[in-house]
């Protein structure tokens, strides 16, 4: 799927005297089977950028298309048909009261209507259960177990398995790994690699990790106060090392 | 025999509690329109026995009435963004007239009107409010299980549980909170059914701080469910039940003790203050 951002601007104002512009006329074409990395310091505006694709921040100004088709205007579980989100909080993306299978339930009707029918059958069940295995976490065995009951580490691996329980051509996914141990941070970061090759999916990664951004991803985008200072992609991307880009941020 | 008095009360008390808990534990909104919504049961069903409607056929118009106030409440909250406890007394208050509108005036007596418990049907008069408050409840309890355990369902309590990972896989949390309080205020207004029988009478002041009863019922039965680790929904839902009668044995206790009975909303407040401070620190949740 192509995502255009047009002239897309936010501001936050905390007390109405004190505006931050999070975003400042951006324009970004995100194409097909992009996998754009995203660096910048704190306060940059990645997060915001993110948060307006998926809307859960409201856009001041510009318009937002998803394959032309303006989506500005669209509340988030209306564009969660379009893009499935990791959130830089481990525990965000997953219900902890809810059961592990639950949550699978759930995730594999992101796109679908939600009927007052039973839908957490046997089939349903081994089938979250294979997924699931490719982790090797042992996880498998505990679909009926809440999910609060899991690691952060664990629930980060899951999401990212929810998210391509349905459909999905858009993975936004806003630093991950920035709560994790750096074991769990590899294999969420492997899996995430893995769908995104198998499914040639469309996604964007935001990230503090020079070496993360410098291995993932075909195109790496640097924020600086609200706007894009830097794209790189293709063949230049590919010659980019972590230490090339500590250097921007020296 | 106070104790059977008490479990009449609290059988007929039980869908109450159940609504109020789905309210608070699952869809996790601390919703207060249960003062207005349990007294508009109790005047809808004292007019449709009066018009000699039949007694089953009251049923569906004091759930449709309750779930219309649980909705009005969802829906200023959701769509006006007002704070859930304020949209909660607002509708509350507003039902106050409702009320009064709908019967005319401010008590309905039931004497010579057929209904659930004056009916002959073998079972023995003084047990009639338990049995058949306790069916009900048991009823509800097995279809509201199954209603959780599907699709919709499992959107609703995720809702409840966490509005971000709800939204970003495609639930609207705001739809989910209308049904989810349309669906607990039909069950309280049930409630108001039931007393209206076992009392014999409607009145228009029947439900002031009925909501601490409530309250009260849901913490203790939350109490036995942290205290015996269940997970089971349908078991948690019979554990309010237990709540609620204790509750209401609780209070027959302490009035059979000799407290003067204008003391008893007081008496109702301390208990559930006593319930809260003593089980504030066992509950356990979840990370979110």
């Amino acid at each position: 799927m192509q995502i255009e951002l047009k002239q897309v601007s936010k501001t936050y104002s905390t007390d109405n005297v004190t505006y931050i512009k999070a975003l400042q006329k951006i324009d970004l074409t995100i194409r097909p089977k992009d996998f754009i990395t995203i660096v910048g310091a704190n306060g940059s505006g990645k997060s915001t950028l993110l948060n307006a694709i998926a809307g859960s921040a409201t856009i001041d100004e510009g318009s937002i298309e998803f394959d032309g088709k303006p989506v500005q205007k669209l509340a988030v579980h209306q564009r969660s048909k379009y893009v499935a989100r990791i959130f830089q909080n481990p525990l965000s993306g997953t219900a902890p009261s809810l059961h592990v299978i639950d949550n699978f339930r759930l995730a594999a009707l992101r796109t679908k209507v939600k009927l007052p029918f039973i839908g957490n059958t046997k089939k349903f069940e081994e089938q979250v259960a294979n997924t699931i295995q490719q982790l090797g976490l042992g996880l498998e065995n505990k679909l009926h177990q809440p999910m609060g009951s899991l690691s952060g580490g664990q629930r980060q691996a899951l999401t990212l398995l929810m998210a391509v329980q349905d459909t999905v051509r858009v993975l936004l996914l806003d630093e991950p790994t920035a709560a994790l141990d750096p074991k769990s941070a590899n294999i969420v970061m492997q899996t995430a690699q893995k769908l995104i090759e198998q499914q040639q999916l469309t996604a964007v990664y935001i990230t503090h990790s020079l070496a993360d951004a410098a291995q993932y991803g075909n195109r790496i985008i640097e924020m600086k106060n609200g706007v894009i200072a830097k794209d790189i992609a293709g063949e230049e991307k590919k010659l980019l090392t972590a230490a090339h880009l500590a250097a921007w941020f020296a | 025999m106070f104790y059977i008095s008490a479990l009449a009360l609290g059988s007929c008390l039980a869908t109450m509690a159940i609504g109020v808990f789905l309210a608070i534990k699952i869809f996790k909104i601390p919703d207060i329109t249960t003062d207005g919504s349990f007294t508009l049961g109790a005047a809808v069903t004292a007019v449709a026995l009066q018009a000699a409607v039949p007694v089953w056929c009251v049923i569906p118009l004091v759930l449709l009435a309750g779930a219309a106030a649980g909705f009005l409440t969802a829906f200023i909250h959701t769509r006006l963004k007002i704070d859930a406890l304020l949209a909660g007394i607002l509708v509350m208050t507003a039902l106050f007239s409702v009320n009064l509108g709908i019967m005319g005036r401010s008590n309905i007596p039931l004497i010579n009107e057929t209904h659930l418990f004056s009916t002959e049907n073998g079972i023995p008069q003084a047990y009639k409010p338990v049995v058949i408050g306790t069916v009900l409840v048991l009823i509800l309890i097995v279809l509201l299980f199954g209603f959780l355990l599907t699709d919709f369902g499992i959107a609703m309590r995720a809702s409840g549980d966490s509005a971000t990972m709800s939204e970003a896989n495609g639930v609207n949390n705001s739809t989910m909170k209308q049904v989810g309080l349309a669906i607990s205020n039909s069950f309280t207004a049930l409630a108001g059914f039931l007393v209206t029988q076992y009392q014999g009478f409607a009145d228009v002041n029947m439900g002031v701080g009925i909501v601490i009863t409530a309250l009260g019922s849901v913490l203790l039965g939350d109490a036995l469910i942290s205290f015996l680790g269940i997970r089971n929904m349908a078991l948690q839902l019979v554990c309010v039940v237990l709540g609620c009668w204790v509750f209401q044995l609780v209070l027959a206790l302490a009035l059979s003790l000799g407290v003067n009975p204008i003391f008893l909303k007081g008496i109702t407040a301390v208990m559930v203050l006593l319930i809260v401070a003593f089980t504030r620190f066992k509950s356990k949740s979840y990370a979110n």
